[in-house]
């Protein structure tokens, strides 16, 4: 990049061609206030806060939205414009219903930030005070109009870095208002309540419902780790505050999502109220009886010598949940090909034809089969290299998809070879596809072109790790005769069956019904109990740390001692 | 030296400010002894004396008649007059002013008759008695302000801080802690 050379305020300062007036600013440490100015959204000069004075230039000039150019010289701090920025931020305040004393974000806001900055200390010009809607209609946070400043961080974010494009404004001037599709109610509009508009909102207009009036920001601790829900492996950032998880948050600077997330890793796992399982249990009489650990592990070492397992006929089955560490120790307790991945598999396409995440933003063309990843993030990438590049979608589904309305074309899974046309045309074509088809339908797949890449994608967020450690989703678990389940906190339901084992131990975070199958349980950490690494779906090991003191010993801790007692 | 002579009076407010006035705590010793509180809501004497005072302290926003005389008098009585709160600050605040969403009939209505715990109703009408505006308003609309103090009620410090600072003859400054809308 080429340097540029300007004088801001007198003083000579450098910047790096295409840079805006605002970036060398900030980048030189000159305070500029901002509103709608968002490091990962492109600048619109909604809230005009960052007017400039450029020689040589008429009027004033948002530095967001002007070019840096050589030699320019900027005043950033006259006393016109400081009289200017002030107005507007009165005029802002008097525009809605802006009262900070019951406000939410009160003291993280940024509207008032500004506002301090420039000593504002009384509302200059009358409120219009208009009767405007607050939206409650999604599940895991509220938007309160009354607090809006239309600086359209919100409807970037939805379209520029989260894909959705579901949010857009209608009206002109005072009467201007954010809507969702053609002014549906968020709640029945096709927002995936993915949270990234949350994120970006300056004020109060955004507000979660979990964490609302739970604490600013300066009262919580934040910690960075990895989002447990699915392989893409998101970076986040746990908000909590006094061993309580006030809410999740997209990590700007995580390698694969840069701070987006979807509804079931930024919402699920807060507003989580399954209950904790917090002692063992063995089954006596039937009945599942909470005992000490010691017990429970003298009970499986006692089962094992009375019943004859054995490494020939013990089966393990591994939840992706599961950190690299937790499965090293799981599966040193097996036979190597007696262990399993717990829940549903995905078939990986042949090495050399594998795809990485990164090919969906560079692909020409994607087939996508049989899945719709509408609320994933790894759907966003897709809906991204749509809208953004033209990348030709074709839809393989029979029934009703998300994604139809921005696919190329759709077709029935047994016209598949109508997708060979458009393969054939494109230059990096990208086929995916997830769990629950067969090696025959991957086979077809791969078979359709010779330069197309191919995606399984995986369910399970370590689901990469297990496959790395050796550990096969494909084993027949019906003939082992004990079966260890190391569910971690993964869902039971439709994952969890007792097959035709004689004893059965399942280690689980939850107090849930599919626990009375299990003759043994044992507690196990939740994702933010715990500390360790994750393998995202290309490989990409990440940490997972811990954000919560756990009420339990953790995994490693609990099978370390099973090893022990049975080895004596 | 002569005693600062410090008047108070409220208007449409929830005596929140008041409190915070209160919770000086036992600096307000050491603050009498540089000035006389001639009148406030919360202690005998309510109007700001004839003769006059030095600083005038106003709090909340007016709705109603009467409050503008009290405004009024206030100004006519004071060398310097501090508007304190959101609601005189930031006026028209919802809490306060909640009714400027709604015609002022209505909200008699709502308030004397349509209450879920009122039989037989009316709204009182009275040439003794004062009339609700048809929006409240704030105290600068009706006569100059010299200094405003926001926050929902402000700090103590703040408003120790404030007098203080017009006691050693000085305009204070708000930023940092003092500078607060909540």
């Amino acid at each position: 990049m080429a340097k540029i050379k300007l004088i801001i305020n007198g003083n000579e300062v450098t910047g790096e061609k295409g840079d805006s007036v605002l970036t060398v600013c900030l980048n030189n440490g000159i305070y500029v206030p901002t509103l709608c100015h968002h490091e990962r959204l492109t600048d619109t000069g909604a809230c005009r806060l960052c007017l400039v004075e450029i020689e040589g230039q008429k009027g004033y000039r948002p530095a967001c939205c002007t070019e840096a150019n050589d030699g320019m010289v900027v005043k950033t701090d006259t006393d016109e414009i400081k009289r200017l920025r002030r107005s507007m931020i009165e005029l802002l305040f008097s525009e809605r219903n802006h009262f900070c004393m019951f406000c939410e974000v009160s003291g993280d806001c940024e509207l008032q930030k500004v506002a301090y900055a420039h000593g504002i200390e009384r509302a200059k010009y009358d409120y219009d005070q208009p009767r405007v809607r607050v939206d409650a209609s999604r599940s895991y946070f509220v938007f309160d109009e009354n607090r809006c400043i239309l600086c359209q961080r919100c409807v970037r974010a939805c379209s520029e870095i989260a894909g959705h494009n579901v949010l857009d404004l209608a009206g002109r001037s005072a009467e201007t208002k954010i809507i969702a599709d053609l002014n549906a109610s968020f709640g029945e509009s096709s927002c995936t309540s993915c949270g990234t508009c949350l994120q970006v909102c300056p004020t109060g207009a955004l507000i979660d419902r979990k964490s609302a009036y739970l604490g600013r920001m300066e009262q919580c601790n934040i910690t960075k780790s990895t989002c447990s829900f699915c392989s893409v492996g998101c970076g986040i950032e746990v908000v909590t505050r006094d061993n309580h998880i006030l809410r999740i948050n997209g990590d700007w600077e995580g390698p694969v999502n840069k701070g987006v997330l979807c509804v079931h890793g930024r919402f699920e796992p807060v507003h989580d109220k399954r209950k904790r399982l917090i002692k063992p249990m063995i089954k006596k009489n039937h009945s599942l009886q909470e005992v000490e650990l010691d017990e429970a592990i003298d009970y499986i070492s006692e089962k094992c010598k009375e019943m004859d397992i054995n490494t020939d006929n013990a089966i393990g089955l591994i939840s992706p949940k599961a950190t690299n560490e937790e499965a090293n120790i799981f599966v040193s307790m097996f036979r190597k090909d007696m262990v399993g991945e717990f829940g549903p598999y995905t078939i990986l396409p042949d090495e050399n034809q594998t795809a990485t995440l990164s090919d969906i933003s560079s692909s020409d063309c994607i087939v996508m089969y049989k899945m719709d990843p509408n609320t994933l993030v790894i759907g966003s990438f897709v809906k991204l290299a749509v809208r953004k590049n033209n990348t030709k979608l074709v839809l393989v589904d029979d029934n009703k998809n998300n994604f139809d309305t921005i696919s190329s074309i759709k077709i029935k899974p047994d016209e598949l070879d109508l997708a060979k046309e458009f393969l054939s045309r494109a230059s990096n074509p990208l086929i995916i596809y997830t769990s629950g088809i067969s090696e025959d339908e991957v086979k077809r797949l791969s078979g359709l072109s010779d330069k197309a890449k191919l995606m399984g994608f995986l369910a399970g967020a370590n689901s990469r790790g297990l496959r790395n450690i050796g550990i096969n989703g494909k084993i027949d678990v019906s003939k082992a005769k004990a079966l260890y389940v190391l569910a971690c906190d993964d869902e039971l339901k439709d994952n969890f069956k007792r097959y035709n084992a004689a004893f059965v131990v399942l280690q689980t975070s939850y107090l849930t019904p599919e626990i009375e199958d299990a003759d043994v349980v044992l507690p196990s950490p939740i994702w933010a109990e715990k500390t360790g690494s994750i393998t995202n779906i290309d490989g990409l090991v990440q940490n997972v740390t811990k954000s919560l003191d756990s009420p339990v010993k953790t995994n490693e801790e609990i099978m370390k001692l099973l090893i022990d007692r049975l080895s004596r | 030296m002569a005693k600062f002579k410090v008047a108070m009076d409220w208007l449409d407010i929830c005596s929140g400010c008041e409190m915070s006035l209160l919770d000086i705590d036992e600096r307000i010793v050491e603050l009498l002894k540089h000035v006389e509180l001639t009148s406030t809501p919360i202690t005998d004497l309510k109007h700001p004396p004839k003769e006059g005072v030095d600083i005038g302290i106003l709090t909340g926003s007016v709705g109603n008649t009467d409050q503008i005389e009290v405004v009024k008098e206030m100004r006519s009585r004071c060398k310097f007059l501090i508007a304190m709160g959101d609601c005189a600050t930031f006026n028209p605040l919802p809490i306060t002013a909640m009714r400027n969403f709604f015609d002022v009939d209505d909200v008699l209505k709502r308030g004397y008759v349509e209450t879920e715990s009122t039989i037989d109703g009316e709204v009182p009408e009275s040439e003794m008695l004062c009339r609700l505006l048809d929006k409240t308003t704030s105290i600068d609309k009706i006569v100059k302000v010299d200094y405003y103090i926001p926050g929902c009620p402000p700090d103590a410090d703040t408003i120790f801080f404030v007098l203080s600072e017009l006691i050693a003859g000085r305009i204070p400054v708000l930023t940092g802690k003092n500078l607060r809308y909540d």
